[in-house]
């Protein structure tokens, strides 16, 4: 099965998203900070990546500047994780590279279907 | 005490009424009088007697009318004084002569010309200077130049006058030598009054006139004119002997007494005011007879010396040439005055006019301008003060400034003052508190200049102006900015345990699914929709709050119309099923894509088909979506229809307030906050949209909604199309590590790198540090003074340590303690030397990271 990697500094969430998508079947890599997840992105090279953008150390759009632009992890789809209200989230995650955005809260059955699309499921 | 008064009264009612209403006419009948006495003259109508009768009659009532038109201008009591007394004059010089004539032919025949020639000479000579004085006492100005050139000029026109009468009239009267003492006075009388006649008239005429007297001037004026050189030509005629009885000259005496008439009725219209408000302006627009009237007498003269020069007959050319040198003289002199003067009068009023502009400019300006002595005493403030601080400039002026400075804000004015007192140049703005009159402090931003040295200001010029208006903006454009983030930060904290708790919610529900635990779902249910229903809260209240301090932006995007739906209707099914609803979509299927936002779109359609199904129980809603073309663009259309319990026109007509709910939905306690309609109306309207509601109670509600289909961004906002991807063009930059706790350092170390095209990353403390060097792989590491703890003495050696990052450079900034720290590839003193720094970077971008220029750029495909 495909490799995600969930970006999520709140354990509670990032927990239940990855329990969440473990239960339909994906193999789950975590990451809660922006630099784990560069790091990761580049060992693992998972076949998509959920990103929460408001971050430590290292921000969602920060990171996703440097997966986009290294080489080995360019091709990696980004679904960047944005706050509904303010759509300077969503435009700023898509001007860093993300291909799609979801907004919190987070409707699976949506986010399950944009997932199934960038895996080509 | 009637009858005592009756006569008086009387006389007075005849004045008043009578003559006041009827001078007009009475000039005018003195017209058609004149024109039948013309024509009695010209026909001669009863024979040469009759009319030489006439000749010496008719002009005994004409007389009277004028001594009574002139009287009543003495009775005029709304005219000044010497106005009066000098139509008295006037009157009595008209009066002497037509009471005095007749008598005086009587007593003559009796007892001889000798016996009575004292009455004589007084009846014949009084009204010239009585005239003469009435027509000086006509209230006139005095002429610029204090009355110098006005004196040239006026005897400049008498002396040519004189010269005409002395040459051809004075001169043969006193020339033969036979005449007796009688004849020669009684000759003498008429032209020497005639002069005198004249030179007054040209005196008024000379001398600077208010509006209204130079008309009656011209009347009176021309009258006497006319009246002087009739007797003039009258007595020349006569020393030719070509006089005869029934000349028209004796018309021309008439018509300048009716000339003079209608200067009285005149007068007697004048007011008060029209005489004497006469505005300073004129005090250049002098009458033209002034200009050239000299000029005129300059000429005449000079044609009579040419005249007796070339008269042989005549033996007084002496007389003459000594008459036009006096004259010419007089003009040229004046004219030397009055060029010097009206150079001063120009200086004059250009300083004048000067003075006015930078005056008005002052006065007139919106900042407030003080001149304060060095103690703050005011000596000078501008109007403008009324306006911002509440007083006038006469109660500031004289306090002292510092009165009215708060008393906190007073150390930073001493300081001020002293400083603009040791150096006369500008101090930069300050701003302090001043006490408006009603009692409330002002920010005021004051620059003070020290202009004691200024002869013309000799004070300390001070410039103010209220800021409480761009202060209450800055206040307000920061509160807004913390309103900004503080909704930033609650839209993300609260949210994030509440997508937790939806979240496990919905993993439990369906572990509980899984594992045949059914009886929990209804409580799981229950868990999820409460924190569903609470997500949605707060998200209204969010928006509306964005909404409100103006941040809310639209993104539209291109999607497919049928998938944004299906996608609402799933998310809505659970809520419709509950109400024992049936949701029927009515939408085309070949509806297309639409440009719209969706996440906005989506809210619209969730909040209205929520409200349905609220307000609706075992009843069908419809949605219908359709494609309307309209006049200028292409309109999504969307209804929805219940059949539910429907709403009166007085709810409905509060529907689209925030936070008021229909009273039925409180009644029935029907779960909600009363904003999803208020938000619906914004989100609409933001779009280029509009929403508005039909319903009737009992019968359900109909919903319409108009959106364009492709919804235009606001100029002002960020163009972006959507999934752009800006790493088509990057390509991925070294990245440098920067542990610095103090975030100023950081920031400006960050900034250093940037320039050196580094993609970096701070962090304060050290701890992470290993772990980000491997996740980051970072090609550069700057360490500041955060190398104390024991981490950080480790932190090189342990990188060091490692394979892959032995060649790793680091460069430690710190102070000099610090700098036994070993493994550093350089070390940098603090407080950081900015070109060493650079020189570091730039050694490292030359040689070591040639790798990094190698990167491929090639362009990443559009996922």
């Amino acid at each position: 099965m495909p490799t995600i990697l969930v970006v999520e500094d709140d354990d509670q969430n990032r927990d239940m998203i990855a329990r969440r998508l473990e239960f339909e079947g994906y193999k789950i890599v975590k990451a809660e900070d922006g630099a784990r997840a560069v790091g990761l992105a580049r060992s693992e090279i998972p076949d998509l990546i959920l990103m929460d953008m408001r971050l430590p150390v290292m921000d969602g759009w920060q990171a996703t500047r440097r997966i986009k632009t290294a080489d080995e992890t360019r091709d990696i789809p980004i679904i960047a994780l944005t706050a509904y209200a303010f759509s300077e989230d969503r435009s700023k995650s898509l001007e860093a590279g993300c291909d799609d955005y979801e907004a919190k809260p987070i409707d699976f059955a949506r986010l399950l279907n944009k997932i199934r699309t960038y895996l080509n499921q | 005490m009637a009858t005592q008064h009756f006569f008086p009264i009387f006389w007075k009612r005849i004045i008043h009424v009578w003559l006041r209403d009827w001078g007009g006419i009475t000039v005018v009948g003195l017209g058609f009088y004149a024109l039948i006495f013309y024509f009695w003259l010209f026909f001669e109508w009863g024979g040469p007697q009759v009319t030489t009768f006439v000749s010496s009659v008719a002009f005994v009532p004409v007389t009277v009318i004028l001594a009574v038109l002139a009287l009543r201008v003495v009775y005029q009591s709304t005219l000044p004084q010497h106005i009066r007394h000098a139509w008295l004059c006037i009157a009595l010089s008209c009066v002497v002569p037509a009471c005095g004539l007749i008598p005086l032919a009587y007593f003559e025949s009796i007892w001889g010309l000798d016996a009575i020639l004292p009455w004589v000479i007084f009846v014949i000579g009084a009204p010239f200077p009585l005239m003469t004085i009435g027509v000086l006492l006509l209230p006139t100005k005095r002429g610029y130049l204090g009355g110098l050139t006005f004196w040239f000029d006026a005897l400049t026109v008498v002396f040519a006058v004189g010269l005409f009468a002395w040459f051809f009239i004075l001169q043969p009267i006193l020339t033969p030598p036979d005449k007796s003492f009688t004849d020669v006075v009684l000759a003498l009388i008429s032209p020497v009054g005639d002069i005198l006649l004249i030179f007054s008239v040209i005196t008024v005429a000379l001398s600077y006139l208010t509006p209204s007297q130079r008309q009656v001037l011209l009347w009176v004026g021309g009258g006497l004119l006319l009246f002087t050189s009739a007797d003039l030509l009258f007595l020349y005629l006569t020393l030719q002997d070509n006089y005869q009885a029934g000349n028209p000259i004796d018309l021309i005496w008439m018509v300048s007494i009716i000339l003079i008439s209608i200067g009285a009725h005149i007068q007697y219209r004048q007011t008060n005011q029209h005489i004497f408000n006469a505005n300073d302006g004129e005090r250049f627009s002098i009458g033209r007879a002034r200009y050239w009237l000299p000029y005129v007498a300059v000429i005449l003269s000079c044609g009579l010396l040419v005249f007796v020069a070339f008269d042989s007959a005549r033996e007084s050319v002496n007389d003459v040439i000594v008459g036009v040198i006096l004259i010419t003289t007089l003009v040229v002199s004046r004219q030397i005055i009055v060029m010097r003067h009206n150079e001063k009068l120009l200086a004059e009023k250009l300083s004048r006019d000067n003075e006015a502009r930078f005056v008005s400019l002052v006065q007139n300006a919106s900042d407030i301008i003080a001149i304060v002595d060095p103690d703050s005493t005011i000596r000078y403030i501008t109007p403008s003060t009324i306006s911002t601080y509440g007083y006038t400039p006469e109660e500031l002026t004289g306090t002292l400034a510092n009165t009215l400075v708060h008393p906190a804000d007073l150390p930073k004015l001493r300081a001020v003052f002293a400083a603009i007192l040791e150096r006369p140049v500008m101090v930069e703005p300050f701003t302090c508190r001043i006490r408006h009159q009603n009692g409330t402090w002002l920010d005021i931003e004051t620059s003070a200049a020290n202009l004691l040295d200024d002869p013309l200001v000799q004070g300390i010029v001070l410039t103010s102006r209220d800021i409480g208006d761009r202060k209450a903006r800055e206040v307000a454009e920061a509160a807004n900015k913390a309103k900004s983030s503080f909704l930033s930060h609650m839209s993300h904290e609260l949210r994030t345990p509440l997508t937790a708790v939806i979240g496990y919610a919905d993993l439990v529900r369906r572990e509980a699914d899984v594992r045949n635990y059914g009886e929990l779902l209804p409580d799981l249910d229950k868990i999820r929709g409460a924190g569903v229903h609470l997500m949605t809260l707060i998200n209204n209240v969010l928006d509306l709050s964005k909404i409100e301090s103006g941040r809310f932006d639209i993104m539209p995007e291109t999607f497919v119309m049928s998938h944004l739906i299906s996608d609402v209707v799933d998310t809505i099914n659970p809520l419709i099923v509950q109400h024992n609803n049936t949701l029927m979509v009515e939408m085309s299927d070949e509806f297309g894509s639409v440009h719209i936002d969706p996440l906005k779109l989506r809210q619209i359609l969730l909040n209205l088909l929520a409200n349905a199904t609220k307000f609706t129980t075992g009843g069908i809603i419809r949605l219908c979506v359709e494609r309307i073309q309209g006049p200028e663009t292409e309109f999504v259309h969307i209804t929805v229809v219940d059949t539910g319990v429907g709403m009166s026109d007085e709810q409905q007509r509060h529907l689209f307030t925030p936070f008021v709910q229909s009273d039925s939905a409180r009644k029935n306690s029907y779960a909600g906050t009363g904003l999803g309609l208020a938000l619906c109306k914004y989100l609409c309207e933001v779009m280029g949209g509009s929403i508005h509601l039909e319903s009737e109670e009992g019968e359900g509600t109909t919903v319409f909604v108009a959106i364009p289909a492709y919804v235009q961004i606001r100029e002002n906002d960020d163009q972006l199309p959507s999934l752009i991807h800006v790493s088509d063009v990057q390509k991925e930059l070294p990245l440098a590590l920067v542990i610095e706790e103090d975030q100023e350092a950081a920031a400006f170390i960050a900034e250093l790198l940037r320039d050196e095209s580094y993609d970096v990353v701070i962090i304060p403390h050290i701890d992470d540090g290993e772990r980000l060097v491997t996740d980051l792989t970072p090609r550069l590491i700057v360490i500041g003074g955060v190398v104390s703890t024991t981490i950080g003495e480790d932190f090189i050696p342990m990188l060091r340590s490692r394979s892959s990052h032995t060649e790793l450079p680091v460069i430690v900034i710190a102070d000099q303690i610090y700098q036994a720290v070993s493994g550093a590839n350089h070390y940098l003193a603090k407080p950081l030397n900015l070109e060493q720094f650079q020189g570091v970077l730039q050694s490292y971008r030359k040689d070591g990271d040639s790798s990094i220029l190698e990167v491929s750029i090639a362009p990443v495909s559009n996922a």
